[in-house]
């Protein structure tokens, strides 16, 4: 503010006192003259309006020099909660922002091991079915066994043959494309066996 | 003293200079009008600057959902999912960039087409990729489907390069059980998977999930996210996974031996149907024709079905199963009760004949089943009368969906007791003028193997939650169709459909299998030919049943074939019963049959 300030003790309800000549500093600074070599006089007019407003006026001239001793403390206390309070913050957030670029390190890594195992059992499920498998087989020569005789073991250990058998033989390949229906010869006897009696 | 107060007094009402006590006023109004403008901003303003600029910032994106996966009865994948991204550039942006660092624009778009050529491999051509981006359209599609690590690999070289997730559907098993599985396809439009046709279709609410949403702050005029400002909205909930009761290698070799059998004799179509005798579950399934769903675009649109539960049928001789439960069921014949089977029988306005010419023959009522007498048949079921019969009908399920949980189920046709016309009576027991599918067919015999207790199939065995928690399908409730003893009776007399001895032969001989009781039954029916509306003397459905092993069930298999150049199935019975036999290690029965007589002197 550089008004002048006129309200020079707003505590201590001294109203009549700035209209009297030795406190009405224009400047408002009224230590300059507290408690610093004052002449007699004013050392007088001080002790008599002390004596007439009581134990009040000991006050008011220690007063001014009071609060801005004590008050140095606690600006330094306020200052110094102001500063953590903005170094925190700002490790606080640097922190996080540092976890989040942490977090996408992270992820990159685990997803692309997720790719990796994807692929890895996408392979493996295509390399293990039934029709892979089976062409596999063929490739390395193998042929479907067909119907296989069977052993029992009796309990006394004998065994006993069940079946007939037989060489596996490779089936024919089969054919590039399916034959049309139209190609299918006519049966010149009926199919045998099971022809349902004919309607008249 | 007066002086000085006169000084006091005047200083200040008039000694401030005019300018300070203007200045102060500014002052103080410039104040009042900033508290001002604050409350309005703060407090009227408030929740639409924020709104403003929260659009401006905020950025929301799909988190997508992965599909379910589809596995057999041993978890071996059938169907899955596998996440990948589609490469947008934009060739007019590029040049424009180009243009103002001053480089040119071609000789990037060059540098641009080698490398992704080069990450890429084989099927891209360097060259294509070029005339893409030198083309004048506002965005072109570089490449549809890349690993996501080589998309990434490429937009390292050149950020301007977008790429867009794209999910992919693979079936590792190609062909296998293409019929059941259906096909499910990249949708442009939902940006997601869905099914086209078959379970990926049926069942696509469960398999495709939820997709997720999330919010992220991004600097105004770019894409790039401010790290930290994620806030996952939404997770996406995967789909959850479907177990078949399909077994992948039974699936694989019923599908090859009966398309092998199929093409062998020249047959227009042909299914099969593996159930297991006690549960019903469906463990094969399988078509004589199907398609590659890796490679839908090849495949023929009417190839997508699945005949083995939509193409309906007529029997044949298959069907004569019902008189015979029900006969031995009320106590109308024996197994041992001696017919006299005249070779042919007058019904109301047809003629029935037997397969083959014969007089009057002393045939045993399970010789009537075993040699397939038609006329036999019809003598029982008009002892049996037609209630009991359509009674019968009604409680093996046919004329009724079974809901084994697949698309375009049909329920076959039996014609309504009030519809029926004077021959009817002479058609159905004998598996003529009634249709029904494979899985039907295979049905009725399952209540056969199981003691007379018939359980409607099923082809998923359990739900998969997207946590790995596994719901097992609850198993439909049982229709008891006989009693076990005629159930057992039945089984017994149709052993000897496969009885190979001398004089006493069954129909179905190469169906035998060394070391176990088959029960089986063969069919014959004809078609209808569409020009006469009567039933064609060239044109049959050969159809084949049959229970591995009859003393101890473990499996029901049913055959049908579409007009082949034989007369029977028997043979293509036997290997998948022989591969059955292997594959679950069936124990050998303790005797073979024993032998009958079918027909007395």
């Amino acid at each position: 503010m550089t008004a002048p300030t006129r309200t020079v003790t707003p505590m201590r309800g001294r109203t009549a006192a700035p209209m009297r000549g030795s406190t009405a500093v224009p400047t408002g600074r009224r230590d300059t003259r507290a408690g610093r070599g004052r002449s007699p006089a004013v050392a007088r007019a001080y002790a008599r309006r002390a004596q007439r407003t009581g134990a009040r006026s000991a006050g008011p001239e220690v007063g001014p020099e009071n609060p801005d001793a004590g008050r140095m403390p606690f600006v330094l206390v306020v200052m110094v909660l102001l500063g953590v309070a903005l170094v925190s913050t700002l490790w606080l957030s640097t922190a996080a922002a540092a976890d989040s670029y942490h977090l996408q390190g992270a992820r990159k890594v685990a997803r692309n091991l997720a790719e990796r195992s994807e692929n890895l059992s996408r392979e493996v499920a295509t390399l293990e079915t039934a029709p892979e498998l089976a062409r596999r087989a063929r490739e390395l020569g193998m042929v479907p066994a067909g119907n296989p005789a069977r052993l029992i073991v009796r309990p006394d250990g004998t065994v006993v043959l069940v079946g007939h058998p037989r060489r596996a033989t490779a089936p024919a390949p089969p054919p590039a494309a399916a034959p049309a229906p139209a190609a299918r010869p006519a049966p010149s006897a009926p199919p045998r066996a099971a022809a349902p009696g004919g309607r008249t | 003293m007066s002086r000085r107060r006169r000084r006091r007094l005047s200083l200040p009402a008039a000694g401030l200079p005019r300018r300070l006590v203007l200045g102060r006023v500014v002052l103080v109004l410039a104040l009042v009008a900033a508290g001002l403008k604050l409350l309005a901003v703060q407090g009227l303003q408030a929740a639409e600057l924020s709104a403003q600029a929260a659009n401006q910032r905020t950025t929301v994106q799909t988190l997508p959902a992965q599909r379910g996966t589809i596995t057999d009865r041993n978890g071996t994948p059938l169907a899955f999912s596998v996440a990948a991204e589609a490469l947008y550039a934009q060739p007019k942006r590029i040049t424009a960039e180009q243009r103002a660092v001053r480089a040119d624009p071609d000789a990037h778009k060059q540098a641009m087409a080698r490398r992704i050529a080069q990450v890429l491999g084989p099927p891209v051509s360097e060259q294509e990729l070029l005339s893409k981006l030198r083309s004048a359209d506002t965005t072109v599609l570089l490449a549809p489907l890349v690993t996501p690590a080589k998309a990434r690999t490429i937009q390292r070289d050149f950020p301007e390069i977008s790429a867009e997730h794209r999910e992919i559907r693979q079936y590792p098993g190609g062909e296998l059980a293409a019929n059941v599985l259906g096909v499910a396809n990249w949708r442009a439009d939902e940006r997601k998977v869905r099914g086209l046709v078959g379970l990926e279709n049926y069942a696509d609410a469960l398999l495709a999930g939820r997709d997720g949403r999330r919010v992220v702050d991004t600097a105004e005029g770019s894409d790039a996210v401010i790290p930290g400002s994620e806030r996952v909205e939404r997770s996406p909930v995967p789909g959850s996974g479907l177990e078949l009761t399909l077994d992948s290698d039974l699936q694989f070799t019923v599908a090859q031996m009966l398309g092998d059998y199929a093409r062998k004799y020249h047959a227009k179509g042909a299914s099969a149907v593996v159930l297991d005798a006690h549960t019903a579950e469906v463990y094969a399934m399988a078509n004589d024709v199907t398609f590659d769903p890796n490679n839908l675009a090849a495949a023929r649109p009417e190839l997508l079905g699945n005949p083995a539960v939509s193409a309906p049928f007529e029997p044949g001789s298959v069907n004569k199963v019902v008189t015979a439960a029900a006969a031995i069921e009320n106590g109308v014949l024996t197994p041992d009760t001696v017919l006299h089977v005249p070779g042919e029988l007058r019904i109301a306005d047809t003629t029935v004949r037997d397969a083959w010419r014969h007089g009057t023959l002393n045939l045993t009522f399970t010789g009537v089943l075993a040699r397939s007498s038609n006329v036999g048949v019809l003598l029982t079921a008009q002892r049996l009368g037609k209630d009991r019969f359509v009674d019968m009908l009604t409680r093996m399920g046919l004329g009724q969906r079974t809901n084994v949980g697949l698309p375009g189920e049909s329920a076959g046709r039996v014609p309504p007791r009030d519809r029926w016309s004077g021959s009817t009576f002479a058609n159905l027991p004998i598996g003529q003028g009634l249709s029904m599918t494979v899985l039907q067919m295979a049905g009725m015999y399952q209540a056969i193997a199981n003691d007379g207790l018939r359980i409607p199939p099923r082809i998923v065995s359990a739900e998969i939650a997207p946590d790995g928690t596994r719901r097992a399908t609850p198993r439909p409730a049982g229709v008891r169709v006989v009693s076990p003893q005629t159930a057992r009776t039945v089984r017994n007399m149709l052993r000897a459909v496969v009885q190979n001895v001398p004089g006493q032969r069954g129909t179905a001989t190469e169906a035998a299998l060394d070391g176990y009781q088959i029960a089986a039954k063969t069919g014959t029916a004809q078609q209808v030919n569409p020009a006469c509306g009567c039933y064609s003397n060239s044109n049959y459905w050969i159809t084949f049943a049959g229970i591995l092993p009859a003393d101890a069930p473990r499996f029901v298999v049913g055959i049908m074939l579409d007009n082949p150049a034989v007369g029977s199935a028997a043979p293509l019975f036997h290997d998948i019963a022989s591969y059955l036999a292997g594959r679950y290690q069936i124990p050998l029965s303790p005797a073979p049959s024993p032998v009958v007589t079918l027909t007395f002197p």
